[in-house]
């Protein structure tokens, strides 16, 4: 493989991006250890048999939930801070075990006060919302549970509703929504709610099928867009036929 | 000019490299993709991957993915009219919008911004997104170059800094975190050649952008 084919080399005006600090080769794993990367692999695929081979993983851990709740919470603990990527991948493979010894976890996590903004320019990177994103997806594991009819997992979805988060405030109602008294309790979790953010018990789930879409995106271009007239990407190899585009002709250049 | 150095990398499964990694790797995908976007070659060689298209550890080869991603991700991917979905013709306005796109160090955790005319993309980026998150962003700051500034303050409760600037009105107002919140939210729902858990992963950050980006919420959440 080569780079793309240029034409010209403008002076030096951009910045340098040095290499970065090799990182350690892996100690010594533990059973459950294996078990947890092979999950976080077979997730991770998009291979045909990429479901299966995901919730055998699932299973796996399942057989030996407490410690393998244990295994993920240390590896999230012993992820560097802002490896959002990966500390989201363990929250959501403990969300996914559906299993009672994931609650502590998930709990604490969810209960942990989310520390304050590290990013001078929250629009353009908010790690108040990545840390969200993954208390997020820890209520929702809980909210699974409680929908199992686990009664702790319940009540921690009401504790949950008291944090001072609109996100995870919104996932907590969500969950006691959909849980099968969920409905009996609306003036129990309204009372809760600041009277501003009362309206996240009437929010809808929705399919993206039914809201408001952008009606004739063409419209938002910029002049220059507008004149782009750019061409579509190569056909991917061995899907030519299904996209019957008479002179496109499918991919012709091999990948290298 | 400034110096930086490549953070730590998180897991390659995890974001998405190793999937889309050995996809983009692909000379007729990588001389297309350079030339419709605008790739300017005077920010993306002195360690930014021109050397190395191919090497995720770099920042080219992890703005290919993301663009992989963003181009072959619908069923049908080949039809991009206007009038289907964001799944479809996102990848058509992305590349239509960027005639100028730059890689730089930025501060550090600072994701991407458009400004005069060209998209410039930073280490958060690169090191900090996965590829659905990569993809939202093009999006994004695409819709930024079509003239859309954000209109409004940011809700109480908003992750984003409550009562600063940056948020738009509402949905309807078609703006750049509409454009980012559909695209994922389309991706969730019908993404194909991915997995299911980069299709959560944008749930989690589409629900996210609904609940604390809009001045006033949408009234919908994605289940």
């Amino acid at each position: 493989m080569v780079g793309p084919e240029i034409n010209t080399r403008a002076p030096r005006v951009s910045d340098s991006l040095r290499p970065g600090v090799p990182s350690r080769p892996a100690t010594a794993i533990s059973p459950v250890g294996v078990l947890v990367r092979n999950c976080l692999a077979a997730m991770n695929s998009a291979d045909d048999d990429a479901e299966d081979r995901y919730q055998a993983a699932l299973g796996r851990l399942r057989e030996q939930a407490a410690t393998a709740v244990v295994e993920l919470a240390g590896m999230e603990r012993d992820c560097a801070g802002r490896d959002y990527p990966t500390r989201w991948a363990l929250v959501h493979v403990a969300a996914s075990l559906r299993h009672p010894a994931a609650l502590p976890f998930l709990r604490n996590l969810v209960l942990t006060p989310i520390p304050a903004e590290q990013s001078p320019d929250s629009h353009s990177f908010s790690s108040v919302a990545e840390e969200t994103i993954l208390r997020t997806t820890a209520v929702d594991g809980v909210g699974a549970l409680a929908a199992d009819g686990n009664r702790e997992a319940q009540e921690a979805l009401v504790e949950f509703v008291a944090q001072p988060s609109l996100s995870i405030r919104r996932a907590a109602v969500q969950s006691i929504m959909a849980t099968p008294r969920g409905r009996s309790r609306g003036r129990q979790i309204a009372a809760l709610l600041p009277e501003d953010q009362r309206f996240l018990l009437d929010l809808k789930p929705a399919d993206v099928r039914d809201v408001p879409q952008v009606a004739r995106p063409e419209r938002h271009l910029s002049d220059t867009g507008r004149r782009a007239q750019t061409v579509p990407p190569p056909n991917l190899l061995g899907e030519a036929s299904r996209a019957g585009q008479p002179g496109d002709g499918g991919p012709s250049v091999l990948p290298e | 000019m400034a110096t930086c150095t490549v953070p730590p990398i998180p897991d390659k499964d995890v974001t998405g490299e190793t999937l889309y990694g050995p996809r983009s790797c692909w000379q007729a995908f990588v001389d297309w993709a350079w030339s419709a976007h605008g790739f300017q070659n005077a920010y993306w060689d002195d360690g930014f991957g021109y050397e190395d298209p191919c090497n995720t550890d770099l920042p080219l080869a992890r703005t290919f993915n993301g663009m992989w991603l963003l181009n072959y991700s619908a069923d049908d991917y080949w039809n991009e009219e206007w009038s289907n979905n964001i799944l479809h013709w996102g990848r058509r306005y992305v590349r239509d919008q960027i005639d100028d796109l730059r890689s730089l160090c930025g501060d550090g955790t600072a994701i991407a911004r458009a400004v005069a005319g060209r998209i410039e993309l930073y280490l958060g980026f690169f090191y900090t997104k996965d590829c659905p998150g990569r993809a939202e962003t093009l999006v994004h700051e695409s819709r930024h170059l079509g003239g859309k500034p954000h209109d409004a303050n940011f809700p109480s409760g908003s992750v984003f800094g409550a009562g600063k600037s940056g948020a738009d009105s509402t949905w309807d107002y078609e703006g750049a975190w509409m454009f980012g919140a559909l695209y994922l939210w389309w991706f969730y729902a019908d993404g194909r050649r991915t997995t299911s858990a980069l299709r959560e992963a944008a749930r989690q950050r589409a629900n996210l952008v609904i609940d604390n980006a809009f001045a006033t919420h949408p009234g919908f959440t994605i289940t």
